[in-house]
């Protein structure tokens, strides 16, 4: 039997929070808390299923909330399910706030903010002698593909554990082959962002949702590609944008399938059927040729700069 | 900013474009039925029917938008269903009940390809049931070879080459694929005729280059040389496997439109290899990877690929067209730029060859049929249906990205069959 | 969430016993790059020549390095370059920049720096360490085929032995091809 005092913090109402979201308010999770500090998109609207176009421009976190909460759902223990949203940076959150979850589900983007929270909630239990353990459940998504990793601060191994593992967030080309021998579209967009912008603006820092300066971007992109005899028709807004941005491809099924495998993971350790100790901790799907999914036992690291010293 | 931008840059506007004209069917009406509509109607798929085969899923009803989703609702009607014509307007059938007077009707019509899928507690499973091929044009691989063809050069390229190095005073800047030629060269004038290049006299030569322009420092064009120089030794004239299982099946009978058009691009295939011309090879793909070099030197080499894949494209287009005239010049780009890659898969013909298999005693087949027969029983505990509920929107979601597979004919979907199971967070493909 | 609990439980009576309780307070108020960064610099291990001040690391995340070769070209000159580490740190490797301007094949004129490992090679099991040999062995060996100064690297190219002359002008706050390069040299 789960306990109807559970309460889920879930970070981020993008593609993957709005799928967790639904999930846990379908589970009977009476006390869910959102964060997120962004705003709705038309962009967002192929996955977050929780907006519509009528919504864009206001925050995420308040509308996800809003659309679950209207539709009074009842959980554990005839319990009503009440979602409450907070727009805000996650990591500026308090420590008393966290303490109070007894899960927190992520559905994040940033490394940064992962890393962020899993440090907090690490030092919670560490500061605490053990008396808080929250779990906390990261999924990911990008295209076709996607993870799940179940951190349990002290007993299982925590983000910073498995750091090594992740691939740089950018591509990244040589300098020198930048600034002399550009032969890609992304070789001409990385020389305007890290010397071309510079010299020109010394004073202003780039930043692409200024029309002015993506416009620059991308007009200066076109006479340095016809300079280097780099096919022009390349240069799109939505690509040029998708090289600045780093945007990474999404969909509704991907989102879908990574947000359940965490609220699976939620569910086995609600009705503890999950064993903490020995359990596969971190789970990889792929479906760009076939499906396929692999899980494993990702071990602590001893000299983990965060958790190690939780013993 | 388009509301499908970050799913186009999955599938292209040509995917996007099929999944909004497609006419998709979705049989059943549990939270499970419901979940598959959510992600089918989120992408974009043009017209959805739902059937409810029993009492709709009030709750579910009540949660999704579905006026907003322009889901066409109605009831399951035996006898207006019963007949090939009522579903022949659907590209692609979505069954997501074992319900025996559902599954009765698709055992005796001739229907459009279909998943059937369902899940039971924390088990599921999908199928693919379609009675011909399905061939995947676009199967967006994630790690490909280069294709350069310099085990085997047309003579386009080889002509190429050598005036490239011809004019060439400074071979310090080349591009790999320039210094894997001269390489390949300058090694054949100390061999005999018709030995061949071994891999080792290859990486030999290629330091005796580097060291008459650089002995002291290693260039980084010489090092991709010598990391690619497997590239320079592959016999690019013998056609993949997957090409030649695609080749096999240009003349069964098809009529699904999309792998009509895909026979008539293999047919032309078939004549363009057998052209002078190709030399026995598939068509360019025209492009080439990034390689360290001066600018000049490749922009000439990409130059030299685009345009010989785009004459590859003339001249298979004109085959095309002697046989067809209706398959547009942009379909036989991505065709020829593909066509490396191209794959076939055969799903299971009929449903009742799906029930036969469902009877032999293997782990799989009581999986599958414990999950087929207990979705229908309701009588799953309000607390058991909280706690597996993840597995419901677990499967939906592969079921909904293998139909959208199934239908832009991009990426290759499952084959057969995929057995999850929920208790050990596995997800199982097999072939029935 | 029992299972969990009551391994929790096991726990605190462990640490209840003193002899367990080995808190040495490294986990206080700091981030995960923060934290790096500060094993990174525990565990430097410098050669004379290379000088660093990390006065303004927690205020600014900038660590100013201070190099002078004691050989090669460059013997000699005070080069100092500013690393900044940002909170991606170390999945993103740090921004570093030389602030004087300098004749150099691999530096620009505003300082940006051509070293494989700050950018396309880097990756997380690099540290502060790695980032300064790296520095020191471009201003050892500056490179000819990775140009971005292209002047400089052509002049390197083409004669060692000018290329010299003009270093060591440059160095000395002397101009080039119209170009006033800073004194670094005392």
């Amino acid at each position: 039997m789960a306990d109807p005092a559970t309460s889920v913090l879930v970070l981020g109402a993008g593609g993957l929070g709005c799928e967790i979201l639904k999930n846990l308010a379908f589970q009977g999770v009476p006390t869910i808390h959102v964060v997120d500090m962004d705003i709705i998109e038309l962009s967002n609207l192929n996955r977050q299923f929780l907006f519509e176009e009528k919504d864009i421009g206001q925050p995420k976190a308040v509308i996800a909330a809003r659309y679950i909460n209207e539709k009074h759902l009842i959980g554990l223990g005839d319990r009503p399910v009440c979602v409450t949203a907070h727009f805000q940076d996650l990591t500026l959150l308090s420590d008393s706030f966290l303490s109070q979850f007894t899960l927190i589900v992520s559905g994040l983007d940033s490394i940064q903010a992962r890393r962020a929270i899993n440090s907090r909630l690490v030092r919670l239990t560490f500061d605490s002698g053990y008396e808080k353990c929250i779990p906390l459940i990261d999924g990911g998504s990008d295209g076709l593909q996607g993870h799940c990793k179940v951190i349990i601060p002290g007993f299982a191994a925590c983000y910073e554990c498995s750091l090594a593992t992740l691939p740089p967030e950018n591509e990244s080309y040589p300098l020198c082959t930048v600034a002399n021998n550009p032969r890609l579209p992304e070789h001409v967009i990385e020389y305007l962002l890290t010397v071309q912008w510079a010299q020109e603006h010394p004073d202003r820092s780039f930043d692409y949702s200024v029309d002015e300066h993506f416009q620059w971007l991308l007009n200066r992109s076109l006479e340095r590609a016809a300079l280097f005899k780099i096919d022009t028709s390349k240069f799109t807004a939505s690509f040029v944008l998708g090289v600045v941005k780093n945007i990474v491809p999404s969909v509704a099924s991907t989102n879908a399938i990574i947000a359940a495998q965490c609220c699976n993971e939620v569910s086995k350790l609600m009705y503890n059927d999950y064993d903490i100790e020995t359990s596969n901790n971190f789970m990889v799907y792929n479906g760009q040729d076939g499906c396929f999914t692999y899980a494993f036992v990702h071990e602590r690291r001893p000299d983990c700069l965060v958790c190690g010293e939780l013993t | 900013m388009d509301k499908f931008d970050r799913q186009v840059r999955i599938w292209g506007t040509h995917g996007q474009h099929i999944i909004e004209t497609s006419h998709v069917c979705v049989v059943g009406s549990s939270p499970f039925a419901f979940e598959i509509v959510k992600n089918l109607a989120l992408p974009g798929i043009g017209c959805l029917t739902m059937i409810a085969t029993n009492s709709r899923d009030l709750e579910q009803n009540q949660f999704w938008n579905m006026k907003t989703w322009n889901v066409t609702q109605i009831d399951w009607n035996a006898e207006k269903m019963g007949s090939d014509v009522f579903w022949s307007d659907f590209e692609l059938i979505i069954i997501t009940t074992g319900q025996n007077d559902v599954l009765k009707v698709f055992r005796q019509i001739k229907s459009p390809p279909v998943l059937l899928c369902s899940t039971s507690g924390q088990n599921g499973f999908v199928t693919f049931l379609s009675g011909e091929p399905h061939f995947v044009v676009e199967s967006h691989p994630e790690h490909t070879i280069p294709d350069l063809r310099l085990g085997a050069l047309r003579s386009d390229l080889s002509q190429f080459y050598s005036e490239f190095l011809k004019n060439t005073v400074c071979i310090s800047d080349l591009p790999f694929a320039a210094l894997l030629y001269h390489a390949c060269e300058n090694v054949l004038k100390e061999k005999k005729p018709h030995q061949v290049i071994n891999r080792h006299d290859l990486k030999d030569q290629i330091n005796v280059l580097q060291n008459k322009v650089s002995p002291n420092t290693q260039l980084p064009n010489f090092f991709e040389a010598l990391r690619f120089a497997h590239l320079a030794l592959e016999r690019t004239e013998t056609l993949p496997e997957n090409v030649i299982r695609c080749l096999a099946l240009k003349d069964v009978s098809c009529q699904i439109p999309f792998n009509q058009n895909v026979q008539t691009l293999l047919r032309a295939l078939s004549s363009f290899l057998d052209t002078p011309y190709s030399e026995g090879q598939l068509p360019l793909a025209g492009i080439i990877p990034d390689m360290e070099s001066s600018y000049e030197m490749y922009t000439a080499l990409r130059n030299a690929y685009s345009g010989a894949a785009e004459n590859d494209v003339k001249i298979f287009h004109n085959l095309v067209s002697s046989e067809v005239s209706h398959i547009e010049i942009d379909q036989v780009k991505s065709f020829c730029r593909n066509c490396r890659h191209i794959n076939v898969i055969e799903p299971i013909g009929k449903l009742g060859d799906f029930e036969s298999v469902l009877n032999d005693e293997t782990t799989d087949s009581t999986i599958i049929k414990n999950v087929l027969h207990s979705c229908l029983s309701e009588a799953l505990k309000k607390e058991d249906k909280r706690r597996f509920y993840p597995c419901i929107s677990f499967v939906a979601g592969i079921a909904a990205q293998e139909a959208i597979k199934v239908l832009t004919h991009q990426f290759l979907p499952l084959h057969n069959t995929l057995v999850y199971e929920g208790e050990l967070g596995r997800l199982r493909s097999i072939k029935i | 969430m029992l299972k969990l609990r009551q391994l929790q439980k096991k726990k605190q009576e462990d640490l209840a016993n003193p002899k367990n309780s080995t808190s040495t307070g490294l986990l206080s108020q700091t981030t995960a790059s923060q934290l790096r960064l500060r094993k990174d610099l525990q565990s430097l291990d410098l050669p004379p020549n290379v000088k660093i001040d990390a006065s303004s690391l927690e205020s600014d995340q900038i660590l100013h390095i201070q190099i002078t070769p004691d050989e090669g070209y460059y013997e000699g000159g005070t080069f100092k370059f500013q690393a900044v580490f940002k909170d991606t740190y170390p999945i993103e490797p740090p921004k570093v920049t030389l602030l004087p301007v300098v004749y150099h094949p691999n530096i620009d004129l505003q300082g940006n720096i051509c070293l494989n490992i700050l950018r396309e090679d880097w990756s997380p099991v690099l540290d502060v360490q790695s980032v300064i040999i790296g520095l020191l062995m471009l201003l050892l060996e500056p490179n000819a085929t990775d140009p971005l100064n292209k002047t400089a690297a052509e002049s390197l190219r083409t004669s060692p032995s000018v290329f010299k002359d003009q270093v060591a002008s440059s160095m000395r706050g002397g101009s080039l091809q119209g170009r006033r390069y800073d004194r670094i040299v005392c």
